[in-house]
């Protein structure tokens, strides 16, 4: 049996695909998108977050390691690409400073906990959603999660920016009834946007597939009018399998998470993006697509 | 958000008319914050002063024939008012601002009330003659005749017991509505003279055996009968006064208006109501006397969607003789009247209950006797009325089940979505099940409303006439178990002696501790709340309430003395959740790692983890906490909930029914912070104990509100009356459509998980924070505080800031 690293299980979301949602965030992503809110994400290591304010300088930490752990202060250092090196740290921090950044999970017991809410699910025409990190960046353990969650007759949705090979796209086809395709750029080689577009547009191709479009509005990365006007061209040639398309603001929530494992975050010190912005965003979208698919980000303000 | 933030500060008396927007600006509130009740309230002494003068005078006459006459005089002389714009009339006294006070039932309330300057100075000389007559007259004080030394020591002092029924005693006092509006009281006075006449008949008949029974009989149905005289005489008294003051009106339309409430007082509650506005009129001031003239009874109105429905029925859908909008005007009229009522408390339950003055709650929903759904037009007209005129009381509980009539739920989930705090939810299919369990037949069970903040009671039965309730911290029981018995507050035995804990061998000795401090606590106070059902039965009977139901007029009975149905009675338990994360802890560290000692945890709670931080830290987080559907604490939950279960069942009433658990903790949960000592699962000293019944403590459920409905539904909630379940949720999760079904789907899993009762709130803590910093800017904002609701601008800081720290449920 398949299992992974999640970093988050959310079981009562209303905001990634129709209905009531179980996502869960798997740890692992081959992209390294300079504004990534959930930057525990994108390694398929364990790691761990460090909130120092939450220290109470007990010292737990540091004895914890072994002698030749150099460190006095507190809380201790972590290095995240040795992350294990510190597990006895995490263990004996009694408060939620050292904290693991995920915790293993098999597909039967996401299965199983899922069970437990099918009402939710069912009612509210909801199901899985898995969301990363990227779905396909860990193929083998979200294909398994996705089939057996049909087999347990939720509906299935795959978060993704879809820049992979089309053959470890194809392979999804029959477990997966919606796609949430994250469209970044209309021409960004780092970040593989070559895929994303082609694979886009094989799927819209493919009958009855579903597809919601969601693209972050970033500041000085895609804020501009040239780049809406292509992605919208190009959504309105992919035709009707594309149901939504959501603008979702840039915002600085990532940067607590930045501080906590350590590094340092691009979009250090950038705000909010105004309103503004997305209300010109919506205008140049709305030329070109239908306008009941087109919906500004909706966020739970206090999460 | 934008749209949803307005309407949860803005959108408060949208939909309400002129008048009752007027109405709502001169409404004088009785609620209490930081234990004072708004300035200018003051202690009514003219009702006290009348009841007191006719009871001296009665002295000789039987108690029952005495409360008939007493409440006759009262009535025939109290001052009265009819005020600007009203459609439903009546007060407890013609000032606004007079609390009516029951030196009766205890008298230190208006001692105390002189002492905090409630009392006018006029008034002070006759106030202290009133102290003088009851003093040693009350039952508070025959209760006390009754207790050991040692006892009395106990309960007047032990923090663990709280107990406002023999303090306060307050009672629930509900009539049975259909009862009452099928036959009015003309039909009930002529099947009372048949009685009575039949009685006589049997005295005849020289029967020896039965004659002490006949004689009572025959008080009691000539009490009743000059009870429902005395009521006469006071619809009357307000008759006279509308048809008076609209012959002095000079606003015309005023004028008319007086005149038909006046045709309105004329018949009310003589015979079926021939009007939805009459039938109002009466279900109001029936409320009125039974619980703020009467007697001190604030509790539920019981199934008002169902007896008000055939006069909506008949006046809005089949006749049309008025609008829907005119329905709800009067619905809103009669929430602001509930509104205004309150009464004189004493200190303790001013603190305790923060907020709200009195907790009456209408049911609304459920079933039908044959199982079909029983929501209607009027349910929802109801629940908008409630969401257009917003008000702190009476509070709505919807009884819930899954063929609800959609539009009722819908408005139900709006009304919760609009912030109001309220409805909350009791499960049907719970509430049944429990009161079958408890020996109630199946249509009894089904027409059940709710009764105080949480339990259920058959309304067609005299069981909704007492409050029959004692409230006890569970918490302490642990305390206890740790200190041999003694407080670690006052160092004094509260319980049995126990052994040292740090001999504790295993779990399982903890566990029995526990218990049998727990038990002696609750044994303790049945006791002394069966010594005052003891005196209620015989010095406290009501001929009125005894009137509207079925029972005394056939058995010649007083409903306060008589059970329909037995196992009434419930122990409310405050801070059961602390009792089960602090054995989780033990069990874990203690008996299972063996990290810590008996002996670490006894120095932690006796010097309140002072310098044990990381200890502390790590109780809390590193050992699993209820409410996270955690398989190893929820186990914990399960065999505390059911011991404290099999403990109450164990005890008895005075008519032979068990008592039961009821886990809730009101706000007491605050006001308790400083009579529980620190505890082994973390809390310090002059925190407060977890909120709720089985909702997780403060800030320790990290898993989302599905994970909390499983862990609930671990416990059994069958046995008890009711385990209280608060949960915040973000107002963006019912936005819209989407948020409507997703809120249907949760009630119906909540359903399907056997939980027995939920309330949700769901104000933005963004737009609480905000009403901190500007008060002034949301004056009508309200938040639910298990059980009832408050204002949010008027509560303390610490009271916002515990509700501020309980987890939302987010994404
Ligand atoms: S163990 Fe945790 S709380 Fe203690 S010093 Fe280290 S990081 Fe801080």
């Amino acid at each position: 049996m398949q299992k992974c690293l999640i970093t988050k299980i959310v079981k009562d979301s209303i905001l990634d695909g129709p209905g009531c949602r179980y996502v869960t965030f798997v740890k692992g992503c081959n992209l390294n998108c300079p504004w990534c809110h959930n930057p525990e994400t994108k390694s398929s290591k364990q790691e761990v977050f460090t909130y120092s304010r939450f220290c109470i300088h007990c010292g737990n930490c540091v004895n914890a390691l072994s002698a030749d752990a150099q460190l006095e202060v507190t809380p201790v250092e972590i290095d995240n690409s040795n992350s294990e090196q510190y597990f006895n740290a995490v263990e004996a921090c009694p408060t939620k400073t050292l904290e693991y950044a995920s915790s293993e999970y098999s597909t039967d017991e996401i299965i199983d906990d899922m069970r437990k809410y099918s009402i939710m699910y069912s009612k509210t025409k909801g199901g899985l959603t898995i969301s990363g990190g990227d779905p396909l960046f860990v193929a083998d353990f979200s294909f398994e999660l996705f089939t057996k969650a049909k087999a347990a007759g939720f509906h299935t949705a795959a978060d993704t920016a879809l820049s992979f090979k089309w053959d470890i796209v194809e392979k999804f086809l029959p477990v997966v009834d919606m796609w949430l395709i994250d469209l970044k750029h209309i021409d960004d080689n780092n970040l593989k946007t070559d895929l994303t577009i082609a694979n886009l547009l094989k799927l819209a191709n493919i009958s009855g597939s579903k597809i919601w479009i969601r693209i972050p509005i970033v500041p000085g990365y895609n804020d501009n009018e040239a780049i809406w006007e292509a992605m919208a061209t190009l959504l309105n040639d992919a035709g009707n399998a594309i149901e939504q398309v959501s603008l979702l603001p840039f915002h600085p929530f990532g940067t607590a998470k930045y501080e906590a494992l350590r590094i340092d975050y691009p979009f250090s010190g950038v705000k909010h993006l105004d309103d503004s912005v997305i209300d010109n965003a919506t205008e140049i979208f709305s030329k070109h697509l239908r306008p009941e698919i087109l919906t500004k980000g909706r966020r739970i303000l206090h999460g | 958000m934008e749209t949803l933030e307005k309407k949860t500060i803005e959108d408060q008396i949208i939909g309400c008319s002129e008048r009752v927007q007027k109405l709502k600006r001169n409404l004088v509130s009785k609620a209490c914050y930081n234990g004072k009740y708004e300035d200018g309230i003051r202690v009514d002494i003219d009702r006290a002063k009348l009841f007191t003068d006719a009871y001296q005078d009665l002295l000789s006459e039987e108690p029952v024939i005495r409360r008939a006459k007493v409440l006759k005089h009262v009535l025939s002389n109290i001052p009265i008012a009819i005020l600007n714009d009203e459609l439903i009339v009546g007060n407890p006294h013609a000032d606004p601002h007079a609390l009516p006070v029951f030196p009766e039932i205890n008298v230190n309330l208006l001692t105390e009330a002189i002492a905090d300057g409630y009392v006018p100075e006029n008034d002070r000389q006759t106030a202290e003659d009133i102290v003088k007559f009851w003093t040693g007259r009350t039952i508070a004080s025959k209760v006390a005749e009754n207790m050991s030394e040692q006892t009395r020591e106990i309960v007047n002092t032990a923090s663990s017991f709280i107990s406002f029924t023999w303090k306060d005693g307050i009672q629930h006092c509900v009539p049975n509505w259909d009862y009452t509006f099928e036959n009015g009281t003309q039909n009930i006075r002529a099947k009372l003279q048949e009685k009575i006449t039949e009685v006589f008949n049997e005295i005849d008949k020289g029967n020896s055996l039965q004659l002490s029974d006949l004689i009572n009989k025959r008080y009691q149905y000539e009490a009743m009968l000059i009870s429902l005289e005395a009521l006469e005489i006071f619809t009357g008294r307000f008759c006279r006064l509308a048809s008076d003051m609209a012959l002095q009106e000079p606003d015309h339309n005023r004028a008319e208006e007086l005149l038909k409430i006046s045709t309105v007082l004329s018949k009310v509650l003589k015979n079926r109501p021939e009007s939805f506005h009459e039938a109002c009129q009466g279900f109001y001031f029936l409320h009125l006397i039974l619980n703020c003239i009467d007697s001190a009874a604030f509790g539920s109105l019981c199934r008002i969607d169902q007896c008000l429905w055939p006069f909506y029925e008949k006046d809005v859908i089949i006749e049309k003789n008025i609008t829907r909008f005119e329905a709800q005007e009067l619905i809103e009229c009669l929430i602001l009247k509930v509104e205004a009522l309150g009464g004189f408390f004493s200190r303790q339950r001013r603190l305790h209950f923060e907020g709200n003055g009195a907790l009456p709650i209408w049911t609304l929903g459920g079933v039908n006797i044959d199982g079909s759904d029983a929501c209607n037009e009027l349910t929802d007209t109801v629940l908008q009325a409630a969401r257009s005129v917003r008000c702190n009381q009476p509070t709505i509980s919807v009884l819930y089940h899954k063929n609800m009539r959609e539009s009722s739920l819908v408005e139900a989930i709006k009304t919760v979505r609009s912030g109001l705090g309220y409805p909350s939810f009791t499960n049907l299919n719970w509430a049944v099940a429990s009161l079958m369990r408890q020996g109630m037949p199946i249509e009894a069970a089904r027409n059940a409303g709710v009764v105080g903040c949480v339990s259920v009671c058959p309304v067609d039965s005299c069981n909704t006439t007492k409050r029959l309730a004692l409230t006890i911290i569970a918490a302490k029981s642990m305390e206890l178990a740790l200190n041999e018995g003694k407080c670690l507050i006052t160092g004094k035995l509260l319980g049995p002696e126990e052994k040292p804990a740090t001999t504790f061998q295993s779990y399982d000795e903890l566990f029995e501790a526990v218990k049998k401090q727990y038990a002696f606590t609750v044994k303790t106070s049945v006791n002394v709340r069966n010594l005052s059902r003891h005196y209620e039965k015989l010095y406290r009977p009501n001929p009125l309430a005894s009137s509207f139901h079925r029972t005394p007029l056939e058995k010649g009975v007083d409903a306060v003395a008589y059970e329909d149905y037995p196992n009434n009675y419930w122990l409310n338990l405050v801070g059961a959740v602390n009792v089960i994360n602090s054995l989780t802890v033990l069990k874990k560290l203690v008996f299972e790692e063996k990290k810590y000692t008996m002996a670490d945890f006894i120095h932690a709670v006796k010097t309140n983890w002072e310098g044990m931080e990381s200890f502390r830290q790590e109780v809390i987080h590193k050992v699993p906490k209820y409410g996270n559907d955690d398989p190893y604490v929820d186990k914990v939950a399960y065999d505390v909930i059911k011991m404290f279960s099999d403990v109450a069942e164990n005890t008895y009433d005075i008519n032979g029914g068990y008592w039961s658990v009821l886990a809730q903790s009101v706000s007491i949960y605050q006001s308790t912070a400083k009579m529980t000592g620190a505890l082994p699962d973390g809390k310090l000293f002059g925190f407060p104990l977890a909120d709720g019944g089985i909702s997780p403590d403060h800030g320790t459920d990290n898993n989302g509100i599905f994970s909390v409905l499983s862990s609930g539904s671990k416990v059994d909630h069958i046995r008890t009356k009711g385990l209280l379940l608060n949960q915040w949720i973000a107002p963006e999760m019912l936005e819209g459509e989407q948020g409507i079904e997703w809120m249907k789907a949760l009630m119906e899993m909540w359903s399907d998980k056997g939980l027995s009762q939920a309330q949700f709130n769901v104000v933005d803590p963004k737009i609480l924070r905000a009403a901190q910093v500007n008060p002034e800017k949301y004056p009508h904002l309200t938040v639910r505080v298990s059980g009832y609701t408050a204002n949010w601008v008027k509560l303390t800081r610490d009271l916002q800031e515990m509700i501020l720290a309980r987890t939302v449920q987010v994404n």
